[in-house]
């Protein structure tokens, strides 16, 4: 007998399955931004006539500012998340290195480049433990990177003693953080440029395909040849360095360097906009642009809350009420379709 | 070197066929205290399917498991046409000809399909992309359809992302990954265990049309029929060791289950270990 043909084996699931389910499929590979981009709209419509001044040119790019920072935290957090992992060290990172940069260049006096690079490289290399110690050491992320939020916190009190860092802070290193280049911030220009370099990454680049691929199915990723430890490295020096990219120009934002600027309330601020952006914490599912629009959303509904006078406590509710509903929707979807979209 | 070889393989697919295609030797595997394997041998021919059953925790999935490359043997030596071989991982294996089908078919649901049929073997674009490993999608996307084409697979575009597809497309798109890329061995992992009557039928069909094209099947079920209207020889497996290996028109299957269960028999129908050239015509 002769059959050359696997089609046989799904020939009645095909004609049932893809009939019924199509639209809701093309829907649910687009509803997640497009979902967040009706929202933004509504939101913006809503605070066009609730506030006087949000929509004046000044607050919308003061929006984008107040983003930039929580943004290039949700980057290199929602890298990691799609990976399968988590990074919680990230504020603690950012601290250190913030604190870093402002020790090398206006203590010690090192040049700005080189301080900048060495910072950014430590942030690399703290996350290159973590992903060592979670790859090869076969510790979960949550706990690898909790106990290295506990030793980037220790170590950064231990050398400051608490104390910040504001003097000697010129103004080439500050123009990092409240710089204008035409009429964009800085943070704002690097926060443009590093989604589209992370968006380019996750979706061009053989890493990028194995990032999605171990938090799918490690297993999968694992059994068909893809180094799956390397990539983890990887992923975790990646956020690592994202959170002392954070640390750098918040430092530059604030003009001086505080040992508790980014801790965990600004971390969770961070993760919130990744969830919001439709990252799956079960991994393998997200987009930066996803990514961008939740961060986007978040900050427009924290500046509207402000511009209405409403309390900052307030606003921690109304983000907390978001982020249950957010998942409630992603999981709706999911089930609703099957399987990860 | 490995690709080396795979090019040198593949430029003459089953034109060496002095001596098994493949050899695995005294093959030993610990899990801890837990002896999985203990000294196995097994002989896969060319142009050969091979049955290899055995209960529960028999060691069957290890030992396949070992031959793609997933484990490292703790003891033994793989042979691949009489050349004594090292791989460290699956990539390496295949990169040999030796891919799995696994029973869970095991792909990237959230991932494109042209992704799953390349995955850790992506088609890099030239000059820049090359040093930052950027992927040539197009080209992927391209193989892809033709490698499902050529299986005779129609599961629309190769961008939907795998996890969109019935169960039947998904094992479709394992098994074109497996057999698209000069395969020489393909181990299926109880391929019908999720799949229905019909379906289970037409795969065993699709597996019977290997060896004709030069690739040797090595068939894990527990379903004793299918070993016996499939394979050309059949190993057993208890408790890690290698109990029997027999030509399926010597055994019935009362004694290879009888095997399978207690790990001996009384009149064991033929010696073990025999080698066979070919696929019989039964």
């Amino acid at each position: 007998m002769e059959v050359n043909s696997t089609s046989d084996l799904h020939d009645s699931e095909q004609t049932s399955s893809t009939q019924s389910f199509k639209l809701l499929r093309v829907f649910a590979k687009i509803q997640g931004n497009v979902v967040l981009i009706i929202a933004i709209i509504v939101l913006s419509t809503v605070l066009a006539f609730a506030t006087e001044g949000f929509f004046t040119t000044y607050n919308l790019i003061n929006v984008l500012r107040q983003i930039s920072l929580t943004s290039l935290m949700a980057i290199g957090f929602g890298i990691a998340v799609i990976s399968g992992g988590m990074d919680i060290s990230m504020g603690n990172v950012a601290a250190m290195v913030g604190m870093t940069v402002a020790g090398l260049f206006a203590v010690f006096k090192v040049n700005l480049g080189i301080s900048i690079i060495l910072s950014l490289t430590l942030g690399l290399g703290m996350g290159l433990i973590n992903g060592a110690v979670i790859a090869y050491l076969g510790v979960p992320p949550f706990i690898a990177t909790l106990a290295m939020m506990f030793i980037s916190q220790g170590l950064t009190f231990e050398f400051t003693q608490g104390y910040p860092i504001y003097e000697g802070l010129t103004s080439n290193f500050l123009f990092i953080g409240q710089g204008y280049i035409g009429p964009l911030p800085v943070p704002v220009i690097i926060m443009i440029i590093m989604f589209i370099f992370a968006h380019l990454f996750l979706n061009n680049t053989v890493l990028g395909q194995h990032i999605y691929a171990i938090g799918g199915n490690e297993t999968a990723a694992r059994v068909t040849g893809v180094d799956v430890n390397r990539v983890k490295l990887i992923t975790f020096g990646i956020s690592g360095f994202f959170a002392a990219l954070t640390g750098v120009v918040m430092t530059a934002r604030l003009g001086s360097a505080q040992p508790a600027a980014a801790g965990m309330d600004f971390f969770l601020t961070a993760a919130t906009a990744a969830v919001l952006g439709g990252t799956e914490l079960s991994g393998g599912v997200g987009n930066m642009l996803g990514i961008l629009l939740g961060s986007l959303f978040l900050g427009i509904l924290n500046n509207g809350l402000t511009l209405l006078k409403i309390s900052s406590y307030f606003q921690w509710i109304v983000t907390g009420i978001l982020l249950i509903l957010a998942i409630v929707w992603h999981t709706t979807q999911k089930s609703s379709v099957g399987g990860k979209s | 070197m490995i690709s080396q070889e795979l090019n040198n393989l593949s430029d003459s697919p089953s034109s060496r066929k002095n001596g098994p295609l493949l050899r695995m030797v005294n093959i030993s595997k610990n899990f801890g205290a837990v002896q999985a394997l203990k000294n196995v041998d097994l002989e896969l021919d060319h142009d050969e399917i091979l049955g290899l059953v055995g209960d529960n925790a028999a060691g069957k999935s290890t030992l396949m498991k070992i031959l793609a490359g997933v484990l490292r043997p703790d003891g033994g030596q793989i042979f691949f046409e009489d050349k004594l071989v090292h791989y460290k991982s699956p990539r390496e294996a295949r990169g040999l000809g030796i891919e799995m089908v696994y029973q869970d078919f095991a792909l990237c649901k959230n991932m494109w399909i042209a992704g799953n049929i390349f995955m850790a073997r992506e088609i890099i674009q030239g000059k820049l992309g090359k040093a930052l490993k950027v992927l040539d999608k197009k080209q992927m996307m391209d193989k892809s359809q033709k490698i499902l084409e050529k299986q005779k697979v129609s599961i629309g575009s190769c961008k939907n992302r795998a996890g969109e597809l019935s169960g039947g497309q998904q094992q479709s798109v394992a098994i074109a990954r497996a057999l698209g890329f000069n395969a020489r061995v393909v181990i299926m992992d109880e391929p019908t265990a999720s799949l229905g009557v019909k379906q289970a039928s037409r795969l065993l069909e699709i597996a019977r049309t290997l060896p004709g094209k030069g690739i040797s099947v090595v068939y894990i079920t527990h379903r004793m029929q299918d070993i016996f209207t499939l394979c050309n020889r059949v190993i057993v497996l208890k408790t890690g060791e290698k109990v029997g290996d027999f030509r399926i028109q010597d055994v019935t299957i009362d004694e290879i289950v009888r095997l399978m269960i207690l790990g001996k028999q009384e009149n064991p129908p033929v010696t073990n270990t025999i080698f066979i050239r070919g696929r019989s015509d039964s």
